[in-house]
Order: structure tokens, then C-alpha cells, then sequence
């Protein structure tokens, strides 16, 4: 055996180390968001200035679009944050009621429906523009309160898209809550919707964050389909809108394009931060309850 | 596993239970169905433009509308967004009425039924540039109406080249002069391997891309991709390059940063360029591009304008538009205020000749080339650009790679 | 019991209120695209009309119930595309051909043209103070028409003109209008057509209507259409009308061709011979983003996992950075603020430090590697936040077993802590394969599938299947193929779906095992 101290120095050493080499990963993860925030206070407007902080750094970027010439960007964060919120919210639900069917219930087809909410989820959706296109623009005809141009037509493709993977999470999720509580809750009498709603859904809470989140980013990222269905500046999103800033070729705005990225991130991160706790507890498919 | 059975009515029997259920159904369903509204949008105007012309756009639909009681919206949307989304959009009836687009699209457009030809008045249509009409013509019908023209040509740093070169060879000594790879200093730079602002290079020993009729009209089976003036021309450049005089690689973005931050000496590009120079604060002057052995180049020419959807219902409205609002000196003067190009209405180019940088412009665009508006042009864009890449990264030697695009493309025309 | 029943009258209504509701748009949904020759979509509204209804009044299918809401987007928003998908791949539809046959018949026929001495007319309306019923046709004749088209004798009116300059102010009982009244009414004067000689008369500046000719004409029976202007005929041949001299008429029409565009892509030396290079490369791709930002995100975990480690939340909050920054900003910064040949950030360090520069998105192999790089980054995160939450499952009386049975660090690891991660995480791994498979953003703003590799080569050296395809779509002789793109797509999605199955069929029977623990 080891005398103590040299014990004590190894323990000390190797957290030196667990130190180092989580501060080398960081570094690897925290390096392009340095750039950004390095070039949104750089007047240049280029992205290719020597060094990650500018030399005259100014707060210019950041004026102009909160006040300035690009001030339509808070037009852009309150549509994104909306449609974000929208979506997240109700696919939670919705998710929360087919991974509800799909733990609670035994039905002909529940493995196969199972395997399909996921499977129809890998089609490659480049392509599949023109078909949404072409259902929105029959909305629109019909249903103008849906149609083309209007965030509640984008959400409504969303949710589409939300539903495979989110239900499939959850589903594992509640099967890990044991059925004693809503078996006592039939006895008193509840349908299974009041137990869905009133127990499982509370004790279900860190997962329902979880896919909250990961629908939440995912929508805030999305650029394919809100380009295809938004027009006119006032309509976009963030991801549609900062394409503008940069994609036309004829004026781009590196600047603005980087503060814009800060502030965008900075939304995310701060919700990721306040709900820290949740996501891992969450994420925790098979935790022991009893 | 439920005790409470769910859906049933109460207070009926079973049989009845279905019965009813399924009329009640009915009944609120029609209710629905009843409600439901159509949208239309006869008798106003709807225009898709991009970023730069919205709010040009959006000044004459005012004007037009405080003229004539008649709505007019502009919509802002991407250059792509605008070509590629008319196409679906329009048979489905959510297209708009007008797009502001450039005179490449108009090929692909008629091909799809998208757009529709233009009759103009004959005098109207004396006061435009012939070129511009040219361009926004396809087999013989006209299929937009243009407002300006622009073109590449020589932009230079004034603090870096006080006199701009009159030929290639002063101008490559001036690049030897000032080009310092070590500070990102360059003498000359274009962008590449996209080929469209190094065409003048290309063409000016005679290259060219479809061999041309006298009236104008294009022949698809003549490709001049390995033309002696093109392989010419790429072996000036790839030239600079092996020299280590220029870059081997410049995208746009790359080509903006140098030249706003005053670290190219000159560059081949348009007008767009000039904003992006003077903020960062480059004194920028315009010079018609260098002859190369006594010859002008000949740049592209890119006319931008309106374009007519096919499906819209409002052809009265539009026509009006265009004749009384748009095609007027007044209209074109201030299109051109908002955006300096040469204009393609020719009264009101004629008031705009005191600005110098317009006038080298005008100048270097009176030697070039309308880009051909054929569909086939994606093809040929797409295998050029391969070939002009694989030129500047030391690949392939310029007669090879252009030789081999020439074929690609003698293959894909002839099926 | 009344309060039950009362609570069980209103969720009822709730119930009927939903269904009818969707009903209505189902049956609007079949109805429409029945109209518009649709009968593919036409036929799954049917069926969906009828799962839905059966469905939601069955008592067996209860559980269906809670999947209605959720199903209903999914196949409003996947499923239908993916038939529409299928549907395009059995067409033509590209560059030319983008309506449908009568559509493009529809076009030819509005088609008019005015004749070079078609004479102007200016006109005046005559109504009351909402509708128009007559207008006034001045040119060198004078023609007094209503709006249904009609031509009619003045003499059957009573005209009546104050001022004698040659404008009538009333006409039978309807006075003169002003101009802006006419305004409000546009669409109505657009409408209409005055059959006058060998054509109609209509509006065509707001100032005046003018005399158009139909240009063509079409007979059914024959299926010919007939230019009236220079007399050709033109018969359809692939989706297009041509005439006997080849020439050819602008739009062409979509039509079904089967299995064809499959068949090109097969037999077709351009189409087919990158097909597997890129599988084989988006294989690649898939795999080692999946398994190497796995690996890093499970060592970090791990390491993250010490309660003791102090700067715990500090540390996690900046590792998930890379992925809580939208894509597409990273993205750009990376291509162009990193991997730019002569300007990027890593080319100017490693030329101040060692005087090299490395082509990163330029030659085959660095370019690949960059976009690995890059989607490690953009992954890892993810894959630490899971693996943590995996790793905080496992039963703790289990490792502190493995511990006083003396194993090391390492064996705890491959023996128990290894394994039960995988049985929780397998399936999201493969569903992150499936993702990255399919992962067209990344590789798109990157490198758009460059370097090329060959002239007029449609696939790059970092192109995966689904920007292939996309560029397939863009590639034929006039621009626009998604029909054949559309194949791809479903070539694609079939390899995707197999592979999955196959993965999902193996982790199933680890899953039901762990389940026994």
C-alpha cells in the first residue's frame, strides 16, 4: 500500500488533469463562440479581421440592431421566440398523449406504430418543400387563418415534424414510472385521462422539459421551411432573416450577422441554464422511482 | 382497465346511441364546411422583390396608389426565393403579379409558363436601350421590362493605385509592385473560380459561351467554353496565380474583405461593391477594365427589371403600371437614386451622365455581352465553374480542364 | 352522479365539436384534390376521413384516441410529403414541366394577341352610386356594351348630353361615373370579355379597352393544338407540343412515366456511378460523427459525473455551447472565418507558427475532415447531456458491487457502467445516425458538397446522399429535375428505413434484457 501522502499528491494530480482536460474540451467547444463575439464588435464588417478581438471594437453591431438600421432583427427574435414557444409547447403535449398510448395501452399495432412514427421521420425533407408548399397554399385558399405567410401555418408544420422522435423519448421515459399510483387512481374512480393528466404528467416533468428543449433549438434553428412559407421582412424568423444579412452577396453584414448570433445564443443558454436541473434528471430513461 | 365506459350519450340506448351520434356529426361538420372562405386577389397588385429594390418598390407602389386608388404590396423576399418559389407558387395561384428579377431568369420562366410576354407601345419602347430589351427577350418576345443594366469593371484603391492601368501589362507590373502575401496585401484580385466577374479576362482574346446568329439569337451545338480566347484568358489568370500575385481561391465574402479593409489594390467587380468599400472607408475610384493585347474585354451584361406572371388576373392593372408609373423618367430616376446603375431607360440615363463611377460603368458595359438567358445556362454555370476551380487550385492545366467542360457540355446539349 | 354526467355531456361536445371540425377539412381535402386530378392525395384523405371517424367512435381503439392529435400532424406534415414524394418520382415533372396537361392547354388557350392596327377605345361607365351596368366604347366607332358582355343599339336608350361636348352624362336612367368609383370596380372590368369580330374586346390599360385574339385553339378529339396566328398545328410528344418541324412550345405538362427516372438513375453512367461512392462516404460520415462524438461526449460525462468535481454546473453550461448556438451561425463562422484557405483564422496561426497552411476545404481528404470536425462539434454536446443522464441511471449498488469484487477502474467501466449505457442510449444513437445521415444543413453551409472531383460531376468529394439528390435536382439540361431528385429521395429513404430497422431489430432484444435487471 501506498503511504497516504503519495495517495493525496496522485488524487491531486489527477484532478489536475480532470481539470485540464475538461478546460482543453472547453476551450474546443468555446472557441467559434469567442469569434463571434469577437467580430460583433468589430466596425469592419468582415469576418476575416486579424486576431479573435477587433482592434477598435465598438458597440455599433449591436445599436443597429436593436435601434439602428437593422432594428427589424427585434422583429425577427419576437417572431422566432413566439413560434418557439408555440411549438414546443403543444407538441409536448401532444407527444405527452401518444407516449401515454404507447406505454399505458396494449393495442394491435403498437409496436409497429412505434417503430413508424420514427421510421417516416427519416425521410429526407429537402425535397419535400414543394409538397408543403403546395398544402399551405391550399390552406390558404381555404383557410387563410393557416396559410401561407402566417407563423400559425409554420407552426402547424412543425408539429409535424415534432411528433416522432419527441414521443418515442417520452415514451421510454414513462415507462419508467410505475403504475402503481394511477392503478390506485382507477379504483377512486378517475378516467385514465384525469390520471394522465393530474399524475403522470407532473411526475413526467423532467422529460417534458427535456423535449421542450430539444424542440425549442431545433425550431430556432430551422431555415428551410420558414423560408419556403414566410415573406416580407416583418414575417421571419431569426434563421430566414439573418440569411438576408449575409446570403445576398450584394451587402454583407458580418457585424450585425455576429451580434445578432450572440444575442441569439444568449436565449438559449439562458434557458438551458435555468432549467439545468431538469434536462439530466430527465434524461434519466430507466431511474429508480420507488 | 377502465371502469367508466367513455362515449356514451346518456340517457339513450345503445342502437339509437350510434344513430344519432353519427347524425349529429353530420350536422356540425356541414356547419363547418359552410364557414369556410376563399380569398382572391383580384384588383390589386402584388410585387416580390429582393432586399435592394423593396423599398424602390415600395416608394412607386405608393406613388401609384395615391395616383390611381389601386393597392399595391411589395414583398421582400431572397433573390432564390423569389426565382425558385414563382415557379410553384404561381399555377397555384399564390403568385404575386410582378417579380423584379434579373434577365437569367427569364429562359427557365418561360419554359415553365410562368411568365408572360410584354407588349410595349412602340414609342415606349424606343426609349430603352436596345441591349436591355435584347436581353429581356427570349425567341423573339419580350418578357420583362428593364430599369438598369449593370456590369463589371475595374475598381480601384486610390491610396494603393493613384492611376488605374490602361493594359494588362501595367497592370501586372503594379501588382508586382504592391502585392505583399505576408500582410494579405494583393495587387489585383477577383473573384474565382465563380467565373462571372473574371469573364471580361475571358473574353477579351474572343471567348465566349454560345456562338451567336447575326439577329442575335443563340446556338446551342457552338460552345465556346475551349475557345482559344477562353483558354487564353484562364491561362492569364492561372498565371497570376502560380506567381503568387492573387489567391488561388476567392470567394465573395473573401473578395468584400479585402476590399473594404484597403487590402486589394484592384478589383474586378460591379457597382455593388462600391457600398461595401466606402464603409470601410476605402476611397475607391472605377476604371474601364484593361485591354489585354489591344483587345477590350468584354464583361457580362446583367439587366435587372419586372417580369409579368402569366396567372395573374390583373393584366389591365399591370399594363397600366408599366406604361404610366414605372417606364417614366421620373419612376427611373428614382430607381437609379436608390441604386446606381446605369439606367436602361434612356432619358434618364441621359440625366445621370455627370457621375464619373456610373460613367466608367456605362463605359465598360458598352463593350460587353448580355449573359444568355437560356435555361441551359444552370448547366453551363455549374461545369464552368468546376472547370475555372479546378484551374486555380493547380489541378488541371487551362486547356484541359476547359476542354473537358466543353465536352460535358457538347454531351448534355446534344441528348 | 349529475355532476358526472354533466362533466360527461360537456367532453362529448368537446369530442363532436374536434371531429366535425376535422371532417369538414377532410372532406374539403379529398373534394379539392379530386377536382384538381389528384387522386393519390385525394384517395388518402378518403381513408384518413374514414380511420379517423372509426377510430374516434370504436370503443376498442380508446388508446387511438390519444395518438389522434399527434397522428394527424404527423401525417398532415410527413407522411403526405413523403406520398407526394413518391407521387413526383413517377413523373417528369422538371424544368418545362410543372403543370398539369390541361393546366398547360388552359395557358394556350387564354393566350391572346393583339393585331398590329387592333384599335383603342376609350371608354366612360355609366350606373348608380355602387354598380356599374353600362360602359361607353369610343374609338372611331361608338359601342354601348353592359357587363355581361352584351353589345346593345343606343337607340334603345334615352340619351341624354347637358354639356353637347360629345359625352353623354346619362344613358336611360344611369348616370356618368367619376373615374374613382371606376377604380373600386376593377376587377369587375378586368373580367370581362365583348366577343367583337374574330375575338373579344377587353380591358387593357386602366384607360382602355383594346381587341384580342384567341392565338390558339385545341381540339380534343385530336389532341392538336392549333396556332391560329401562323397556322401551324402542334401534336404532344413527351409532355410537350411540338410541331412537324420540331418546333416547340413553352409550357410542357407533367405526365406519368412509371418507373422511369429509377431506371435512369440505374442505367445512366452520370447518375449512377457517383450513387456509391457518396453511400459509401455518407456512410462514413454518419458513423464516425456518431461514434467519436459519442466517445467524447461519454468521457465527459464521465468525468463531469464526480459529484465532488468542483465548477460542475460552470463546466457543463460551457460545454453545451456548441449546441446551443443556432447551426447556422456556427456553421458560417466556421467555413468562412475558420477553414478559409488564405484568410481563415486556423490558416493565418499555422502560418505564423509553422509557415504551413492546410488546404481544410479544398482537397478530398482535408475537406472531409473538416466537415467531420465541424459535426463533432456541433454533436458532442448532445451526446454528453444523454450519456450523463444515462450514466446517473445506473443503479449505484451495482458499481459499488464490481467495486468490492476488486475490479479497476477500467473493468467497472467496460463491464458494467459501458454496457448499461448502451442498452439506454442505443436507440438514440441510431436515431442520431438516421440524423446525421440525413443531415443536408451541415454539409450544405460548409461545403455545399465541394471540392469537385471531376468536371461536370454532379456529386463533390463532401457531398452525402441528400445533397446529392438536391443537386440532382437542379441538374438536368434545363435546370430544374425534382422528379428524378425525388427518386433519389426515396432510394434514399429506403436504405435509411432498412438500416434502422436492422439496428432497431438487433438493440431491441439488449433492451427487453435490461428490463430484467
Amino acid at each position: 500500500m501506498l503511504p497516504m501522502r503519495y495517495k493525496m499528491t496522485a488524487r491531486y494530480f489527477g484532478r489536475i488533469i480532470r481539470h485540464g482536460v475538461i478546460w482543453v474540451a472547453i476551450v474546443f467547444a468555446v472557441f467559434p463562440a469567442l469569434f463571434i463575439i469577437g467580430t460583433s464588435f468589430n466596425p469592419a464588417n468582415s469576418i476575416n479581421s486579424t486576431g479573435i478581438f477587433p482592434a477598435k471594437p465598438t458597440l455599433d453591431n449591436y445599436t443597429s440592431l436593436l435601434f439602428g438600421a437593422n432594428r427589424v432583427f427585434t422583429m425577427w427574435m419576437w417572431n422566432t421566440l413566439k413560434i418557439c414557444f408555440v411549438t414546443s409547447s403543444i407538441s409536448v403535449f401532444l407527444c405527452a398523449l401518444g407516449a401515454y398510448a404507447f406505454s399505458r395501452f396494449s393495442f394491435s399495432g403498437r409496436r409497429a406504430g412505434l417503430l413508424m412514427i420514427l421510421l417516416v421521420q427519416m425521410f429526407p425533407q429537402t425535397l419535400g418543400m414543394t409538397a408543403i408548399f403546395l398544402i399551405m397554399a391550399w390552406f390558404n385558399k381555404n383557410l387563410p387563418l393557416l396559410g401561407l405567410n402566417t407563423h400559425a401555418g409554420l407552426i402547424f408544420v412543425y408539429l409535424g415534424g415534432a411528433i416522432g422522435f419527441n414521443t418515442w423519448l417520452m415514451k421510454g421515459y414513462f415507462d419508467s414510472i410505475p403504475r402503481s399510483l394511477e392503478e390506485a387512481a382507477f379504483v377512486d374512480g378517475a378516467t385514465p385521462f384525469k390520471t394522465f393528466l393530474s399524475i403522470v404528467l407532473p411526475l413526467a416533468k423532467p422529460i417534458l422539459v427535456v423535449v421542450f428543449i430539444i424542440q425549442f433549438i431545433a425550431t430556432y434553428s430551422e431555415y428551410m421551411i420558414a423560408s419556403t412559407l414566410l415573406k416580407g421582412d416583418n414575417m421571419y424568423t431569426l434563421a430566414v432573416g439573418l440569411r438576408l444579412f449575409v446570403g445576398q452577396h450584394y451587402d454583407d453584414r458580418w457585424g450585425p450577422f455576429a451580434a445578432a448570433g450572440v444575442l441569439g445564443s444568449l436565449v438559449i443558454v439562458a434557458i438551458f441554464y435555468s432549467l439545468q436541473g431538469q434536462i439530466v434528471s430527465g434524461l434519466t430513461g430507466g431511474a429508480v422511482k420507488e | 382497465m377502465n371502469p367508466l365506459k367513455p362515449g356514451i350519450i346518456p340517457g339513450y340506448r345503445k342502437e339509437e346511441n350510434m344513430r344519432r351520434k353519427v347524425l349529429i356529426v353530420l350536422a356540425v361538420s356541414m356547419l363547418f364546411l359552410s364557414s369556410v372562405i376563399t380569398a382572391t386577389v383580384d384588383g390589386k397588385l402584388i410585387i416580390w422583390a429582393d432586399d435592394t429594390r423593396t423599398p424602390i418598390f415600395k416608394e412607386l407602389a405608393r406613388e401609384y396608389t395615391e395616383m390611381t386608388g389601386i393597392i399595391v404590396t411589395v414583398y421582400e423576399m431572397t433573390m432564390d426565393a423569389i426565382a425558385e418559389q414563382v415557379v410553384t407558387a404561381s399555377p397555384a395561384g399564390e403568385g404575386p403579379d410582378l417579380i423584379v428579377g434579373a434577365h437569367d431568369w427569364i429562359g427557365r420562366l418561360v419554359r415553365n409558363g410562368t411568365i408572360a410576354s410584354i407588349d410595349l407601345p412602340e414609342d415606349l419602347l424606343l426609349q430603352f436601350d436596345p441591349v436591355t430589351i435584347a436581353a429581356m427577350s427570349f425567341e423573339g418576345k419580350l418578357y420583362g421590362v428593364p430599369y438598369s443594366r449593370e456590369g463589371v469593371a475595374l475598381l480601384y484603391n486610390k491610396d494603393l493605385v493613384p492611376e488605374p492601368p490602361q493594359t494588362w501589362d501595367e497592370l501586372i507590373d503594379i501588382t508586382r509592385e504592391i502585392t505583399n502575401p505576408a500582410i494579405g496585401q494583393y495587387g489585383f484580385i477577383v473573384e474565382l473560380p465563380f467565373p462571372y466577374n473574371s469573364f471580361p479576362v475571358l473574353s477579351a482574346l474572343g471567348g465566349y459561351i454560345f456562338g451567336q446568329r447575326s439577329d442575335g439569337t443563340l446556338l446551342m451545338d457552338d460552345i465556346g467554353l475551349d475557345s482559344v480566347g477562353m483558354i487564353l484568358g484562364a491561362t492569364l489568370i492561372d498565371w497570376l496565380i502560380e506567381e503568387g500575385l492573387m489567391p488561388g481561391e476567392i470567394p465573395w465574402e473573401t473578395m468584400t474583405g479585402l476590399l473594404s479593409e484597403g487590402k486589394a489594390g484592384m478589383v474586378i467587380t460591379g457597382p455593388w461593391s462600391i457600398p461595401i468599400a466606402e464603409s470601410g472607408g476605402v476611397n475607391v475610384g472605377v476604371a474601364p477594365i484593361p485591354t489585354i493585347c489591344g483587345q477590350r474585354p468584354r464583361p457580362f451584361v446583367g439587366v435587372s427589371g419586372i417580369m409579368v406572371n402569366a396567372y395573374s388576373p390583373n393584366k389591365a392593372i399591370i399594363q397600366d403600371f408599366i406604361e404610366n408609373q414605372y417606364a417614366t423618367k421620373e419612376s427611373m430616376l428614382k430607381i437609379f437614386e436608390m441604386d446606381p446603375r446605369p439606367s436602361a431607360f434612356i432619358p434618364a440615363f441621359e440625366e445621370t451622365r455627370d457621375d464619373p463611377v456610373m460613367n466608367a460603368f456605362a463605359e465598360s458595359i458598352s463593350f460587353g455581352m448580355p449573359l444568355p438567358n437560356v435555361p441551359e445556362m444552370n448547366t453551363v454555370w455549374s461545369v464552368w465553374t468546376d472547370a475555372m476551380t479546378l484551374i486555380c487550385n493547380q489541378t488541371l492545366s487551362p486547356h484541359e480542364a476547359l476542354r473537358q467542360a466543353a465536352k460535358v457540355l457538347e454531351d448534355t446539349f446534344s441528348n | 352522479m349529475e355532476k358526472v354526467m354533466e362533466r360527461r355531456l360537456l367532453r362529448f361536445l368537446v369530442k363532436i365539436t374536434l371531429i366535425s371540425l376535422f371532417n369538414a377539412l377532410a372532406i374539403f381535402a379529398c373534394v379539392f384534390f379530386a377536382i384538381s386530378g389528384d387522386l393519390y392525395l385525394s384517395t388518402a384523405g378518403v381513408v384518413m376521413l374514414v380511420a379517423v371517424n372509426s377510430i374516434a367512435f370504436k370503443k376498442k381503439s380508446y388508446p387511438l384516441k390519444y395518438l389522434l392529435p399527434g397522428l394527424f400532424f404527423l401525417t398532415a406534415m410527413v407522411v403526405i410529403p413523403i406520398f407526394y414524394n413518391v407521387y413526383l418520382s413517377l413523373t417528369n415533372y422538371s424544368t418545362g414541366h410543372v403543370i398539369g396537361k390541361n393546366d398547360a392547354i388552359n395557358l394556350f388557350l387564354n393566350r391572346e394577341y393583339l393585331r398590329p392596327d387592333a384599335k383603342k377605345y376609350s371608354f366612360k361607365a355609366y350606373g348608380n352610386d355602387s354598380d356599374i351596368v353600362l360602359l361607353l366604347l369610343k374609338s372611331d366607332e361608338e359601342l354601348l356594351v353592359d357587363m355581361n358582355g352584351e353589345i346593345h343599339d343606343p337607340v334603345e336608350f334615352d340619351i341624354v348630353d347637358c354639356d353637347l361636348d360629345g359625352t353623354p352624362d346619362k344613358i336611360g336612367q344611369w348616370k356618368a361615373m367619376e373615374a374613382s368609383k371606376i377604380v373600386s370596380k376593377i376587377s369587375l372590368l378586368q373580367k370581362l370579355r365583348i366577343p367583337y369580330g374574330n375575338g373579344w374586346l377587353r380591358l387593357s390599360t386602366l384607360r382602355e379597352f383594346r381587341q384580342y385574339e384567341h392565338q390558339y385553339v385545341y381540339d380534343e378529339a385530336t389532341d392538336t393544338l392549333t396556332d391560329l396566328k401562323t397556322g401551324k398545328t402542334y401534336r404532344p410528344e413527351k409532355a410537350r407540343f411540338i410541331s412537324s418541324d420540331g418546333d416547340v412550345l413553352d409550357p410542357g405538362w407533367t405526365e406519368y412515366v412509371g418507373l422511369q427516372n429509377y431506371l435512369r438513375i440505374i442505367n445512366t453512367e452520370k447518375y449512377r456511378k457517383p450513387f456509391f461512392g457518396v453511400f459509401i462516404w455518407t456512410i462514413e460520415w454518419s458513423l464516425f460523427t456518431v461514434l467519436i462524438s459519442f466517445a467524447i461526449g461519454l468521457f465527459l460525462a464521465i468525468m463531469l459525473n464526480d459529484s465532488k468535481l468542483r465548477f460542475r454546473k460552470l463546466y457543463r453550461s460551457l460545454l453545451i455551447v456548441p449546441y446551443a448556438m443556432p447551426s447556422f451561425i456556427s456553421l458560417l463562422v466556421w467555413r468562412y472565418g475558420f477553414y478559409s484557405g488564405e484568410f481563415g483564422f486556423f490558416n493565418r496561426m499555422l502560418k505564423n507558427l509553422a509557415g504551413i497552411s492546410i488546404p481544410w476545404l479544398d482537397t478530398v481528404f482535408w475537406a472531409r475532415f473538416s466537415v467531420l470536425l465541424t459535426n463533432i462539434w456541433l454533436t458532442f454536446p448532445y451526446m454528453m447531456l444523454v450519456s450523463l443522464g444515462a450514466l446517473q441511471a445506473i443503479p449505484p449498488h451495482l458499481l459499488e458491487a464490481a467495486k468490492i469484487d476488486g475490479a479497476g477502474s477500467w473493468q467497472k467501466f467496460r463491464k458494467v457502467t459501458f454496457p448499461l449505457v448502451i442498452v439506454t442510449l442505443a436507440p438514440l444513437l441510431i436515431g442520431s445516425f438516421a440524423t446525421t445521415f440525413n443531415n443536408f444543413t451541415v454539409i450544405w453551409l460548409l461545403t455545399e458538397g465541394r471540392p469537385v472531383t471531376g468536371i461536370g460531376d454532379v456529386a463533390g468529394a463532401t457531398d452525402i446522399l441528400i445533397s446529392y439528390a438536391y443537386k440532382l435536382a437542379f441538374s438536368g439540361r434545363e435546370g430544374s429535375e425534382m422528379a428524378l431528385s425525388a427518386a433519389v429521395s426515396v432510394v434514399i429513404f429506403a436504405i435509411v428505413v432498412t438500416i434502422s430497422i436492422i439496428s432497431f431489430r438487433r438493440t431491441r432484444v439488449l433492451e427487453d434484457v435490461a428490463n430484467e435487471i
